[in-house]
């Protein structure tokens, strides 16, 4: 493909662009009118909105072909590794996310919405467990590493250096939208500096040390006692391999996904071009729909990432957001507007069980759950990983996905229950596979079986999480 | 594992037919309800395509979820059919039920042979005010039967469904999918697996009689009630077995 016809596309695209962002914004003011006055006959509207949609249906088809040709130089994406389509992946900001959650992918699919629901509540009985309504945390944690992603590309893009296989290449970058003033933009975690090259060097002695510790005990006399350390350690070892025969995928690839540590923050401060707040108090559903698309017009290159905190939480949203057909407009005008420039724009919402609306799931491409477990589990957790001498290991809940970003759509199933647990640690939000710690009730061996019985019954591990054990175990027994 | 089960093929009715065999005044209201996870696209696919007689319909595919352009990506049909696509997403942001109808079907005249699938009629009870299951159905579903479509595919997320009714809206959806069961000829239920993922079955159909008065059923054919499990291969083909 030649310049000259790249740069041609590149031209039209952008008039292309204006001139549909000026109808499109027509519409939206146009469809605003209508509903703050409902007693208007409705005609004109729906005409109205009817014509846009055929004029921008054309300009759609021209836009998204020229489109294809610019993805390449937006800085952390990357083809889906499913080879089904030419879908684009972005990083969710959790590396283990990426190539957990979204297996299929390797990323968050671009042009989609993902739902984080919370459901502690539901599962809340006694008084003990009230401390674990306030996982807000796990949710904004993911949300602060999606914008940090989001920054860390930007800047990226800003830096000539990156520039160096061709100049001619327009980097670009992101930018980050989040919806809520009670987000603190100096939150977001920044990376993990000069010491990131150190431990990722170090990461993989330590897989070999891993390696050489288990192949020491797997010499040692297999009475029964050592078959379990044996156990415990090919089970660490076991993940290590996994991580890499997974290749690519887990990989660290740092023009993908930056390293974060989120006991930092992002220096110097994040500006307004990078993450843009929009505010929740003294403002609507509508005005933040035409707020997010203004900003979309305006940066028509950038991957905009869309981040909406705790959304719908009655803590931070005034009343006057909980009138559904606003709710229903307000996604359909989101999907709209993610249909309309597919190629760069991701939304991440993160929401809480307790405001059962399953509009919005309904909406959203991505639908993943956090359960919490409940005290009992993870008292037995942190008991086990500590006599492994593990104690940053303990998961904090259950992650199931419910849907999948275009997955689901297709009709394919990818529903995963009880397989993935999540835990935050300094590296952010990790997730890993599920696996059952060895127990460490020696001394109190009723006592643990106990638990354990109640924990799995708390947990309902399924059979696939089975078959995961059982082959841990069997390929340890092999050393 | 997947080889050795016989692919079955969809059987709806006891002629094999799959659409219903229905003399001209005639209506049929199919509803397909699904979870998510399992979007029935293929389902979709199956009943457009494998009917034998499907060369008599004119299809018209709607959605208030899914745009066109989506619609036109995924549902394939053989190049011989008569299939449309009329965009209803940005119908949610109306306020007024008939004029859906006037603006987006003003293009059907007759309703001989007329099929449409329309998917999610049920979020116009969210995105307009007040609006009750008996007005949906009464201003919208029945007027689209009276004088545009023979036949309705009826595609619904059942997610919606909730047996603790505590508000407004959660009674409308919940007498929604009662009142469709009612009114439906065939219940098509595509539920996922409760225990997640496996690798060679993505779910289960259910193929059940409606609660509608089946008499208007040229030829005395019968509905047969059937559940089968299904999967969805990578290339989008389906197999359905037992």
């Amino acid at each position: 493909m030649s310049f000259q016809r790249r740069n041609e596309s590149i031209g039209g695209a952008s008039s292309v662009r204006q001139l549909q962002g000026r109808v499109s914004n027509m519409s939206l003011r146009d469809q605003q009118l209508s509903s703050s006055s409902p007693r208007q006959p409705i005609g004109r509207n729906t005409i109205g909105a009817q014509t846009t949609r055929t004029a921008t249906k054309n300009l759609i088809n021209v836009k998204s072909e020229a489109i294809k040709q610019q993805t390449n130089t937006i800085l952390g994406c990357k083809p889906s590794i499913s080879k089904s389509s030419d879908i684009q992946v972005t990083s969710s900001g959790s590396q283990t996310m990426d190539s957990l959650v979204f297996k299929m992918h390797g990323g968050i699919p671009i042009g989609t919405t993902t739902l984080i629901k919370d459901i502690s509540f539901k599962e809340i009985k006694s008084e003990e467990n009230l401390k674990y309504l306030s996982s807000i945390n796990y949710q904004n944690t993911i949300g602060l590493q999606f914008l940090a992603t989001g920054v860390y590309h930007q800047r990226r893009s800003m830096k000539k250096d990156i520039a160096n296989d061709n100049n001619d290449v327009e980097k670009v970058g992101h930018l980050g939208i989040v919806i809520g003033e009670w987000i603190d933009l100096q939150d977001i975690p920044g990376v993990y500096i000069s010491k990131s090259k150190k431990s990722s060097s170090s990461s993989s002695d330590k897989k070999k040390e891993a390696d050489s510790i288990v192949s020491k005990l797997s010499n040692v006399e297999q009475k029964r006692q050592d078959l379990k350390i044996a156990w415990r350690y090919g089970m660490k070892n076991n993940d290590s391999l996994k991580n890499i025969s997974g290749g690519s995928e887990i990989k660290e690839d740092l023009d993908f996904v930056p390293r974060l540590d989120i006991q930092s923050s992002v220096f110097p401060r994040v500006t307004k071009e990078e993450v843009l707040q929009i505010n929740v108090l003294g403002n609507n559903l509508e005005n933040i729909l035409l707020s997010v698309q203004q900003t979309i017009v305006k940066h028509p290159k950038k991957l905009i990432r869309l981040y909406l905190p705790n959304f719908l939480n009655p803590k931070y949203y005034p009343k006057s957001y909980f009138l559904q057909p606003n709710i229903v407009k307000f996604l359909n005008g989101l999907k709209h507007l993610q249909s309309l420039n597919d190629s760069r724009f991701i939304t991440l919402i993160t929401t809480s069980i307790d405001l059962n609306l399953p509009v919005l799931e309904n909406f959203s491409n991505t639908i993943i759950e956090l359960k919490p477990f409940d005290q009992q589990t993870i008292d037995y957790l942190t008991k086990n990983y500590k006599s492994q001498g593990l104690p940053n290991k303990v998961q904090q809940g259950m992650l199931n996905i419910k849907r999948m970003g275009k997955v689901s759509e297709y009709g394919h199933m990818d529903i995963r229950l009880n397989e993935i647990v999540y835990h935050t640690s300094k590296n952010g939000f990790v997730v890993e596979l599920w696996s059952i710690p060895v127990d460490a009730g020696e001394d109190e061996k009723d006592k643990g079986d106990k638990n354990n019985i109640k924990a799995s019954k708390s947990i309902e591990p399924h059979g696939h999480d089975h078959d995961h054990d059982h082959s841990h175990s069997n390929s340890s027994l092999d050393y | 594992m997947i080889s050795l089960q016989q692919n079955q093929d969809l059987v709806v009715f006891s002629d094999h037919k799959i659409l219903p065999h229905i003399d001209n005044n005639g209506q049929s209201i199919y509803s397909i309800l699904y979870n998510n996870g399992t979007y029935p696209l293929w389902l979709i696919n199956k009943i457009i395509n494998d009917d034998s007689e499907n060369k008599k319909y004119n299809f018209t595919i709607s959605s208030f979820i899914n745009n066109n352009k989506f619609m036109k990506q995924v549902i394939k049909t053989s190049s011989d059919l008569k299939v449309d696509f009329v965009d209803l997403t940005l119908s949610l942001q109306s306020t007024n039920l008939p004029t859906i109808i006037e603006n987006k079907f003003k293009h059907i005249t007759k309703k001989e042979g007329n099929v449409l699938v329309l998917e999610q009629p049920e979020l116009l009870l969210s995105s307009m005010e007040n609006l009750t299951t008996t007005n949906l159905f009464q201003q919208f579903i029945n007027n689209l039967l009276l004088d545009k479509f023979q036949h309705l595919i009826i595609v619904s997320n059942i997610d919606f469904y909730s047996s603790y009714i505590n508000s407004f809206h959660q009674y409308q959806y919940t007498s929604y999918y009662q009142s469709l069961q009612y009114k439906s000829d065939v219940l098509f239920n595509v539920k996922p697996l409760r225990t997640g993922f496996a690798k060679d079955i993505s779910g289960t159909l259910t193929i059940t009689k409606g609660g509608a008065d089946s008499s208007h059923f040229a030829g005395k054919t019968k509905v047969v009630e059937n559940e089968y499990f299904f999967f969805v291969n990578k290339d989008g083909s389906v197999k359905l077995f037992y």
